[in-house]
């Protein structure tokens, strides 16, 4: 199990994506110089995460403190929202989720969608503003419903800098 | 083999107070009063099985002890306030026992606390067998003997007990059991300690922080862990708490987890609660690590990977475990 990490530099900007597997044999990347710009993290492809992994996101991040620009994560995965709600310390006050995806179910015919929600669009500090629980399915057109507990997935809103 | 909790607490003992003692009554009587206005036919038995610990028994106040025992032997691991109710029993069921072993993984206060009260240790005859990787392992003994924190002098029990040292990372036998220490990650120097006996096996790793996490990392200290039937592990402090807490020398449920499915242990027991930590909020921190483990088993599966069958809980004192 291991972890593809992508580096982009877009003006002042770093643009990091990580694919697979974040464990304890994970190694993040070391920014020589502060960021002058945002540091944006793509989750998508994050399959999981562990404990161990969570500890070592955690110290990493704090490393990034000083991003000038801030730290946002994008495009954040099912596996990674529920650690975020789970592991405290993986989203501190300084790193804003500024999209993530939502997983939803169709018990007609089995079809399973991601649905993302973006910051300033289905949520922003306050919460949810426009949000649909449940979306027809693009196989069957019956009724997909999200496939969380609400009170659960959508519980990092509540955090400070969430 | 046999495993015995007498203490599972960290830190400080902890006891129940009286007046939430009085509070946990009150909750479970009105619960139970208003199952019976509803004429369920269920006994007082059955309706404490439905309660959540923090409730009921709770998870225990006593600090660290534990008793291994396969066959004739018995070993002794640490001597937290828990060693003074296993030597209650010792007087009373096995008064003529003469002969103890005890290993210290490391002389904090909370692992020593209950060594004055060993009744066994001021009787003639008796032998008590002390165990420690520690050069300094008789000085940290007669550091607990001695005016004014204890009346009784090291002197008068020093003819009871033998010290033996045991070297890092090399197996020892006592009796049935063979014994083998591992370096733990603490402020002070701590030694875990894998026990075997009867083809099974204990890893005991309490306290410890875990900030050695991969293999390459606890290099021959991965071998506490490796295929353990049972695993006790230090989660002092939620997975939050950890991350603050560097350096303090603890760890957490989700990190025990991870130890143990990577290592392919079978039975976690997650010990050393926090003192401060009423049951509720221990109960609170088992059901966030079981929220983590069910949510990574998920991702497992889903990441094509084998799940697991490792069975886990937090611990509670008095628990006796048959491997």
């Amino acid at each position: 199990m291991s972890l593809t990490i992508k580096i982009t530099n877009v003006g002042r900007d770093v643009h990091l994506s990580l694919e697979g597997v974040l464990d304890e044999n994970c190694q993040l990347p070391e920014f020589p110089e502060v960021i002058q710009g945002e540091l944006e993290i793509c989750l998508e492809k994050l399959t999981m995460i562990n404990s161990l992994g969570c500890r070592k996101w955690a110290h990493w991040i704090r490393a990034q403190a000083k991003t000038k620009g801030g730290v946002s994560l994008v495009k954040c995965s099912p596996a990674i929202m529920n650690q975020i709600n789970i592991l405290a310390g993986f989203l501190p006050e300084y790193a804003r989720v500024d999209s993530f995806y939502v997983p939803y179910y169709c018990e007609g015919c089995g079809y399973e969608d991601r649905v993302l929600l973006t910051r300033g669009h289905e949520f922003d500090t306050t919460g949810l503003i426009s949000f649909a629980e449940e979306v027809p399915c693009p196989g069957c057109k019956a009724i997909m419903a999200m496939e969380v507990l609400r009170e659960r997935y959508f519980k990092f809103l509540a955090r400070k800098g969430a | 083999m046999r495993v015995r909790l007498w203490g599972v607490r960290g830190s400080l003992p902890a006891p129940v107070t009286p007046e939430r003692l009085r509070l946990r009554l009150e909750e479970v009587l009105a619960q139970f009063e208003r199952l019976k206005d509803q004429n369920l036919p269920i006994t007082a038995r059955q309706f404490i099985e439905t309660l959540p610990t923090h409730l009921t028994g709770g998870y225990g106040g006593n600090t660290s002890c534990a008793e291994v025992t396969h066959g004739s032997t018995r070993l002794l691991i640490d001597s937290g306030s828990g060693l003074r109710v296993f030597s209650d029993l010792i007087m009373k069921t096995e008064p003529q026992c003469n002969e103890f072993h005890i290993y210290f993984t490391h002389f904090h206060w909370d692992h020593l606390i209950g060594l004055p009260f060993f009744a066994p240790l001021y009787m003639k005859g008796r032998t008590i067998h002390c165990y420690a990787v520690h050069d300094d392992l008789e000085e940290s003994l007669r550091s607990v003997f001695r005016k004014p924190t204890f009346p009784v002098p090291y002197e008068v029990v020093q003819k009871q007990i033998r010290i033996h040292k045991l070297k890092p990372r090399e197996k020892a036998r006592i009796g049935e059991l063979e014994i083998t220490p591992y370096q733990l990650d603490h402020p002070d120097p701590c030694w875990g300690v894998r026990v075997e006996g009867g083809g099974r096996s204990l890893a005991w790793a309490v306290d410890t922080e875990c900030t050695r996490i991969t293999r390459e990392e606890l290099g021959p200290d991965v071998g506490l862990y490796r295929d353990a039937d049972l695993m006790v592990f230090d989660a002092q402090y939620s997975f939050g708490e950890a991350l603050e807490k560097i350096n303090w020398g603890h760890s957490s449920g989700p990190t025990g987890i991870d130890i143990a499915l990577r290592e392919q242990v079978k039975l976690a027991l997650f010990v050393h609660h926090d003192p401060s930590s009423d049951c509720e909020a221990i109960g609170q921190a088992e059901d966030q690590t079981r929220q983590y483990f069910d949510q990574l088993l998920k991702a497992r599966r889903q990441s094509g990977l084998k799940t697991s069958d490792l069975v886990w809980r937090f611990a509670r004192e008095g628990e006796i475990i048959q491997l």
